[in-house]
Parts: C-alpha cells; structure tokens; sequence
C-alpha cells in the first residue's frame, strides 16, 4: 500500500501535538517558519528590534501551544497571529520605523542599517515616501491585513484566523485599503520616481 | 509594479544571519528545559546575550553571537569543553595570575586594535556534515573622542569542521561552495572580500546598551572596588527589574569589558582581580585555544545548561579566547570568538577599496 506524505499543515499540527508531551518536537516549527517571521517582523519593526522579537514569538507560541486547535486554521497564520500581536506591543517602534523608511533613499542611510539599506534599494526613490506615508497614516487594523498579505503572502482564510475576524472582514477591508493605497501612488511614475512633493 | 510588490520591496530586508537563528533556538531549548524540569534558564540566556551583543556588530556584523558563548549542551551530554587537561591552578590564582602581569604591558599608541578570528559551526544544507565557517575581524579604535572607529572583516571560507566531516564531504564530492534555502544564502570555500565598515559616532561600541565612548572607557576605575562598582550600575541600569544573579552577570560583563573594548592595563587588571574574587568562578585548567595557543581556562558555574569557557594567557594578561559547545540533534557544534591580538598602535589602518558605513543605531 502506497502512503502519501503527509501535507505540511498536517506535519506542523503533528508537531504542535507532540511538542505537548515532547517539548523538542516544537523545534521543527522554528527552523521551518524563523526565516519568513523574521522577514515579516523585520519588515515591520526592523532588523535589529526583529532579531530579538521573533525569537519571543516562538517562545510565546511554544507556552501557548496547547491553545493552537488544527481545526480553526494552520499552524502558520497561527504564528504570524502571534507575531502580529507581538508587532502591536511596539507601535512606537513602527512609527519610528516607517519614519525612516520614509526619510532615507536609497542612496543615505541615516537611520537604516547598512544591510537593510542595501537590500531595501527601491529602484524608484520617490515611491519610498507616499508609501511610507500612506502605510503610517492608516488604521492599525487596515495594516495588519495588508501586510500579513503583502509581506506574509497569507491566504485570506489565514490572514482571517491569525487576527480572529471573519474572512469576509478580511475581504472588505483589503479591498477598502488597496484602492486608498493605489491613490496615494497614483502621482507617482515608479520609472522616474519623480513627484514626490 | 503593483502596490503589493511595492510593499515588499520599501520593506525587504536581509535574511536573519546564523547567530540570530542560532541565538532564537538556544532560548527556545532552554524554554524546552524549563517546561520539563523548571529550570530558570530562559531570562538568564536572554540576558546573556543582550549583555554580549556588541552593537557596533549589529547583528552578526562582527559576529557577536561568538563573544556572546551562550549556547546550551543538553545536559545528558555534559560534554567538557574541548582539550581539557588536569586543573593546576585555582581560577582565583588564574586571574591574579593574569592581573600581575597585565600591569606591566606598556598602552600607548593612537589606535586600540584588536584582531579577532570569529569561528562558527553550521550544518551542511543537507545536513549531512558539519562545516567550520570562520571570519577575521580587525577593530580599529581611536584613543582621543570624535575619531573614527574601523571594523575590518574578511569571511576566511568554510570546510568540513572534523577528519569525520572532512570524509563526508570526499563522499559528496568535495564541494567548493553551499547553498541554503529560504532564505537563500551561500557558503562559500574560497576566502571573501575584505569589507571595512567605519563609524563617526563614537557610540557604536556598548556595553549592556551603555556607549563605551573613548571618554567612558578614560573615566574607568583602576581598583577591583570600584570597577565591581560601576559594573554593577551599569548592569542594574541594563536589567532595570529582572531578577539577576550579580555575581555571574559581573562575570559575564568583566570579562567581555576586557576583551572587546579598549581598556587601560590597569583597568584590566582591576576587572580581574575582581573576577578573582567572585564566587562561583571555576578553573577548567590548561587548554589549547582554537589558534592553537595554549592558555588557562575558567568559566562561571552555569549549571549543566551552559557550556562556556574563558582562555588566558596568564604570562601576559591577554585574553586569547571565548568558547562554547552546545548539543543539537545529537550533534555537537562550536562557537568561538579568539583574539589574535590586542595591541596599541600609531599605524593607520589599511583599508580595503569596499567600505560602508555602519550605521546601525543605538536605539535606547
């Protein structure tokens, strides 16, 4: 009899079961998610306030373990749920962040890492600023679904569990926000990053 | 490009580095510890590597992670350190030892430098051996306020760690380079550029989040009294209300102060008489370094969680090494931060044509 591999989700669930009368079965979920909540916090936050947080989202995530039900939802829009309300605890730190996104171009780094620097190049400068801006200037809640999908690439189902709305909400408010967000850019051709007021 | 691309790139950033992940997963098995037998071990290992994270580095800039040496051997294989021997001398006779002879090393000079070689063991992407990735870092520090402050690194390449690796990897047909995925990343063989990083600050080397400007570092107390002092400000400023255990944290940030900053003689030697005087400081006697210098090693109580040790060289006072071997999946993995040297100089650096600046910030 052929057997299939189990899915991914199904694997994660199993671990999280384990991990309940085995604690070291919860590591297999930190060396396959560390990188992508580390990504979604740093982008967030930053690199430097990341290196520290995303560790505490598995910390979080591992003495909560017991509450995470398979039935509601997957393993990883559970740990960006976490990591999201982790990510509230640092507003201030957020505001500072976009600030400076919105500050440097790519060419001066005042207040971004070097790497972060290098690697955060936009290839238009002057989109930097609206989007900064625009990101800054909405809802805490209109920014926690439109970037758990853009930076979390989760589905609306995911984004849904890991903020304990219903999907529907999800929809709309994606809906709501994009459209304000292509305004907010509509002045600005990416090509010549010109405009920026 | 559509606004969703646009988000991810204004907010795209480099990939965790390895001490972040490896720092994240120590925390976690001590969290695994604590759940089955209560062990306070958590807050302790965080606090360890905030005190050693050497903010200049940034993350894993200088590889800090080394200099932190917190890593956790599961405690069914208390492995001892490697190439231990009989204990001679007491740790207290060690650091005296080293106190007496720091003092008469002459410091004058315009630059503090201090040439390191970081080390770091990581499995292979198919896990199939273990390889040794080193890297050189040069710190230039200038003595007089408002100087510029050069970090020189060079990654030296990565080969198999052990004669057992080094079979496994004939097996695989001796690769010449590595590649890891999500995120990807490269390991390379062959020795990488020579990158300098500068900083104007004056604030980019700290101490427990404390700016060891050159004014702070002139202002230090010379007396095991006083420098035990103003250790234990810095470190309660630093811990503001966690439960803290003076004497290892006193340790932890004695013996980082004397190998990371630009202290006087007579500093030094004040921080290890200090270390000569607290309690829970063992002696692990003589061992061979990972340069292959051979030195006094100590290490601080740490419970079977902690696997750590400080090397000596009590004939001149230098400190040659930070070590730690921790366990995972039965494998076993180390961690080192070695000085090559700590010396004062009137030279000027010789600064490779790739530059950056550091520009992290300190952010309170």
């Amino acid at each position: 009899m052929k057997v299939s591999a189990p899915s991914r989700e199904t694997e994660d669930a199993l671990a999280i079961e384990e991990s309940l009368r085995f604690p070291e079965r919860f590591a297999v979920l930190y060396d396959r998610y560390f990188p992508d909540i580390h990504r979604y916090v740093a982008g967030r936050l930053g690199t430097q306030t990341a290196d520290d947080l995303t560790a505490e989202v598995f910390l979080a995530a591992f003495r909560g373990r017991d509450g995470f039900d398979p039935a509601r939802g997957t393993a990883r829009g559970w740990l960006y749920g976490i990591a999201t309300n982790l990510v509230a605890h640092h507003r201030g730190q957020e505001a500072r962040h976009l600030r400076a996104l919105r500050r440097v171009s790519a060419d001066d780094g005042i207040d971004a890492g070097h790497e972060e620097l290098v690697a955060g190049r936009l290839t238009a400068a002057g989109v930097r600023g609206p989007l900064a801006t625009a990101l800054e200037a909405m809802p805490e809640s209109d920014r926690d679904v439109l970037l758990l999908l853009a930076l979390a690439d989760l589905s609306y189902e995911e984004i849904a569990h890991a903020l304990g709305v219903p999907t529907g909400t999800v929809g709309s408010r994606l809906n709501r926000v994009r459209k304000k967000l292509r305004a907010a850019l509509g002045g600005v051709n990416p090509l010549i990053g010109a405009s920026d007021g | 490009m559509d606004d969703l691309a646009q988000i991810r790139t204004l907010m795209s950033v480099p990939p965790p580095t390895p001490e972040v992940v490896a720092e994240g997963r120590a925390l976690l098995t001590a969290a695994f510890q604590e759940s089955t037998r209560r062990e306070p071990t958590v807050g302790r290992i965080r606090r360890a590597v905030r005190a050693a994270r050497w903010t200049a580095l940034g993350a894993g800039l200088l590889g800090v992670a080394a200099t932190a040496a917190i890593v956790l051997a599961s405690p069914e294989t208390p492995a001892p350190a490697p190439g231990h021997s009989v204990t001679t001398l007491s740790a207290r006779d060690v650091f005296l030892a080293a106190a007496d002879s720091t003092s008469r090393t002459p410091a004058t000079g315009k630059y503090w430098v201090r040439k390191a070689v970081n080390g770091m063991q990581h499995g292979t992407p198919d896990n199939r051996y273990v390889l040794q990735e080193t890297t050189s870092v040069e710190t230039w520090a200038p003595r007089t306020p408002g100087g510029r402050v050069w970090l020189i690194r060079q990654e030296q390449g990565a080969a198999p760690a052990t004669p057992k690796d080094e079979k496994a990897w004939r097996a695989a047909g001796s690769p010449r380079s590595w590649t890891y995925h999500d995120p990807e990343s490269t390991l390379s063989a062959e020795p990488g550029e020579r990158h300098a990083l500068w900083d104007d600050t004056g604030k980019s080397l700290t101490l427990l989040g404390v700016p060891m400007t050159p004014e702070t570092l002139n202002a230090l107390p010379t007396t095991p009294e006083g420098i035990r002092a103003y250790l234990e400000k810095v470190i309660t400023k630093g811990y503001s209300s966690e439960p803290i255990d003076m004497n290892a944290e006193l340790y932890g940030v004695g013996t980082q102060l004397v190998t990371n900053f630009p202290v006087s003689p007579e500093v030094r030697a004040a921080v290890y008489r200090m270390c000569a005087a607290l309690p829970g400081v063992t002696a692990l006697g003589k061992v061979t370094d990972p340069l292959g210098r051979t030195g006094q090693a100590v290490s601080f109580q740490e419970g079977p969680a902690l696997r750590t040790r400080f090397v000596l060289d009590t004939a001149t006072g230098q400190p040659l090494a930070s070590e730690s071997t921790y366990t995972y999946h039965g494998r076993q993995y180390e961690i080192y931060t070695a000085i090559d040297s700590i010396a004062w100089t009137d030279e000027e650096p010789a600064l490779p044509a790739k530059q950056s600046p550091m520009n992290r910030p300190a952010r309170p």
